[in-house]
């Protein structure tokens, strides 16, 4: 594809979504969530708010440890955030309790890393993909005419129906993952680390599959990755986060090509690049290890490790301000 | 055996042969060699039969899985025949290994100084005091930051970064003449794992030892490897140097996984390549080419006859009938 067709296609996705600013799905406003250790307060996230609009992949980016999978459970309620709101289509998800929240969760649906461990070995597939239209009520025969066309949908030949997770690759468990995720129509579809997993060839099929199911049905998708490759292919905007708060939210493209935090910048060139004639020299790399979150650094998180950390850096924690064009970015001292 | 090759293997196989059961190859004839002073790649998906090769090598076998045929000389010597005592000797000394995951690679139990300590009492007649000089030493050299304090740290109180750099250290203390790393940096994060790269390359040239790097990892092969070798369902199906391999890889399966990533640095307009299907299991090979049930341009032959190892020049070798096609 030639270069005039690509920025063809990146403006309509750009407003596409300026269309649709007027109306995000969800939002999320001052999310905090602590852990008690033996060690302390775990800061796991703290302060952290977003918007993510419908039809969109926003990726959520980070380390181990980071906060991203926390962050993940609080928005589909599997976690109670310590403090802050997250409002779906102007609703308070944080205040749905029993039946209301029950109802709700149908449009709450999560994608988990490992196949093996979140499909329950003792359940056929036909059945494990029903669990959630029984919970919701349907009858028996709604459930298998259900099941047998979200098989077809991600791919699993019918004959599966009555087969065991323990007969299937990790690739053929992921999509049954997908199926079960899909069969209440979901608005909102958590993907955390779902192809991590999985060995090159058949993370290509899963991606691929992701990004049909999105175009077919209008899902949205909130996808939790390491993995900045995989990323750049599926996100239309990325959160970078950095000990459990934002550091930068912006449209994909302008993270890898231009991007305003320094540790969005080290993040993306610490990537290995799977070409030899790659340039390894002149890249930001970054030194040491992650902070504890029991006792995350006062001012900027990121200032310990920070090239450009300045006495401000490290007295006053920096607000997350608007760059225009999409880009939001919370430092003293950003790239330019 | 070459001058210029630390260790050689020829006709590898190692099988999986339980006693009321159907024996299986895991290595199926693999010829690898790795030269002195350099990093050699063994690249494939779960399941290829790349860490039983590494596990051969270190003699790390468990019944029923036992090396049926083959050698691997090392300097020499045939690591697949020298009875166990003397392969104690080797394994640790001058033949070492990373493991993927730190956390299970190391003692829960013992402070990483003692473990390291280890290593050097179990093989050389020097002091306490001494091998714990020796110790405090390597973690500076591999980039442990207050050594002194480390040496009394337990695994858990060290974050993935640190685990992975006290098993380098480990690996490293004795000066082995040749390091098996097997998937090094899959357990760690990105900005950690640049750094692990980083430190295994200045190791390997102030060392000047010859490394089997195993890993899924396209780019970590591109950052590190200077040849390297596809492996697919328990065979070697493709071998060259890294340049001649990213830019002409000649087999469909090589082909397949460059296309099938997704790139940091670049697009990629529509859906991603993908390779169709899934790996056979050992014991269901097809019986021609390992590769033919998944591959666009399989013909009958190919699912009659394996192919052999062809050599396309300046070492580029592949297992493929149809290379021409395609490229």
């Amino acid at each position: 594809m030639n270069e005039s067709l690509k920025a063809a296609e990146h403006s309509a996705k750009a407003s596409r979504r300026a269309a649709e600013q007027a109306e995000p799905l969800v939002k999320a406003e001052h999310l905090t969530r602590y852990f008690r250790s033996t060690a302390g307060k775990v800061h796991a996230v703290e302060d952290v708010s977003f918007e993510i609009y419908p039809g969109e992949t926003l990726a959520l980016v980070g380390e181990s440890g980071c906060g991203k999978s926390t962050l993940g459970r609080l928005l589909v309620r599997l976690l109670e955030p310590t403090e802050g709101t997250i409002l779906m289509e102007g609703e308070n998800l944080t205040r749905l309790k029993g039946k209301a929240l029950r109802k709700k969760r149908s449009d709450l649906q999560i994608i988990f890393q490992d196949p093996f461990s979140s499909l329950d070995p003792h359940f056929t597939v036909g059945e494990i993909i029903a669990e959630p239209l029984r919970a919701a009520g349907y009858k028996k025969e709604e459930q298998e005419e259900a099941v047998l066309s979200l098989m077809e949908r991600v791919g699993l030949p019918r004959e599966y129906y009555y087969r065991y997770p323990h007969q299937f690759s990790g690739g053929q468990r992921q999509r049954i993952g997908i199926a079960r995720a899909l069969a209440l129509n979901p608005k909102l579809i958590v993907c955390d680390e779902p192809v991590s997993a999985l060995d090159v060839s058949i993370q290509a099929q899963i991606l691929n599959l992701l990004r049909h199911l999105q175009r077919e049905s209008h899902l949205t998708y909130l996808f939790i990755s390491h993995d900045l490759a995989v990323v750049r292919y599926i996100a239309d905007r990325i959160c970078v986060m950095f000990l459990g708060q934002l550091c930068e939210i912006c449209p994909t493209r302008d993270a890898y090509e231009h991007p305003l935090h320094p540790y969005t910048r080290m993040l993306i060139d610490s990537a290995p690049e799977p070409d030899p004639d790659f340039c390894r020299e002149g890249r930001m790399l970054l030194k040491g290890e992650l902070p504890s979150p029991v006792n995350p650094p006062s001012g900027c998180r990121f200032c310990t490790r920070c090239p450009f950390a300045t006495d401000e850096c490290r007295r006053v924690h920096p607000e997350m301000k608007d760059y225009g064009g999409g880009r939001f970015c919370a430092c003293h001292h950003p790239l330019t | 055996m070459k001058e210029n090759n630390l260790l050689e293997i020829s006709g590898l196989r190692t099988v999986f042969a339980p006693k009321n059961g159907k024996e299986a190859a895991l290595v199926d004839g693999i010829d690898l060699n790795i030269p002195k002073g350099s990093t050699v790649g063994l690249v494939g998906e779960s399941g290829c039969g790349k860490s039983m090769t590494a596990s051969s090598i270190m003699r790390l076998l468990n019944p029923p899985v036992s090396i049926a045929e083959g050698q691997i000389l090392f300097q020499g010597i045939d690591l697949a025949k020298i009875p166990e005592k003397e392969m104690r000797s080797i394994r640790g000394q001058r033949i070492s290994m990373i493991f993927q995951e730190p956390m299970t690679a190391l003692n829960p139990s013992i402070t990483v100084g003692k473990q390291v300590r280890e290593a050097i009492l179990l093989h050389e007649r020097v002091s306490k005091r001494d091998a714990k000089e020796r110790v405090l030493k390597i973690f500076h050299d591999v980039g442990i930051p207050e050594p002194e304090l480390r040496y009394k740290s337990y695994p858990h109180q060290l974050p993935g970064g640190l685990r992975q750099r006290i098993c380098i250290a480990m690996a490293m203390v004795l000066e082995p003449e040749f390091l098996i790393a097997d998937e090094p940096t899959t357990a760690l994060d990105v900005t950690v794992e640049a750094q692990i790269l980083a430190l295994m390359k200045e190791l390997q040239s102030s060392h000047n030892m010859s490394i089997l790097m195993i890993t899924h990892n396209l780019g970590v092969v591109a950052d590190i490897c200077d040849e390297v070798n596809v492996m697919y369902a328990g065979q070697i199906v493709e071998h060259a140097d890294k340049k001649e391999l990213f830019h002409h890889a000649a087999h469909p399966y090589t082909k397949g996984l460059m296309k099938a990533i997704p790139r940091v640095r670049g697009d990629v307009e529509g859906d991603l390549f993908t390779i169709q299907g899934t790996v056979p299991t050992a014991g269901n090979m097809p019986a021609g080419c390992r590769f033919c049930e998944r591959c666009p341009y399989a013909t009958d032959r190919c699912r009659r006859e394996i192919p052999p190892l062809t050599d396309l020049g300046n070492g580029h070798q592949v297992r493929c009938f149809q290379r021409e096609v395609g490229t």
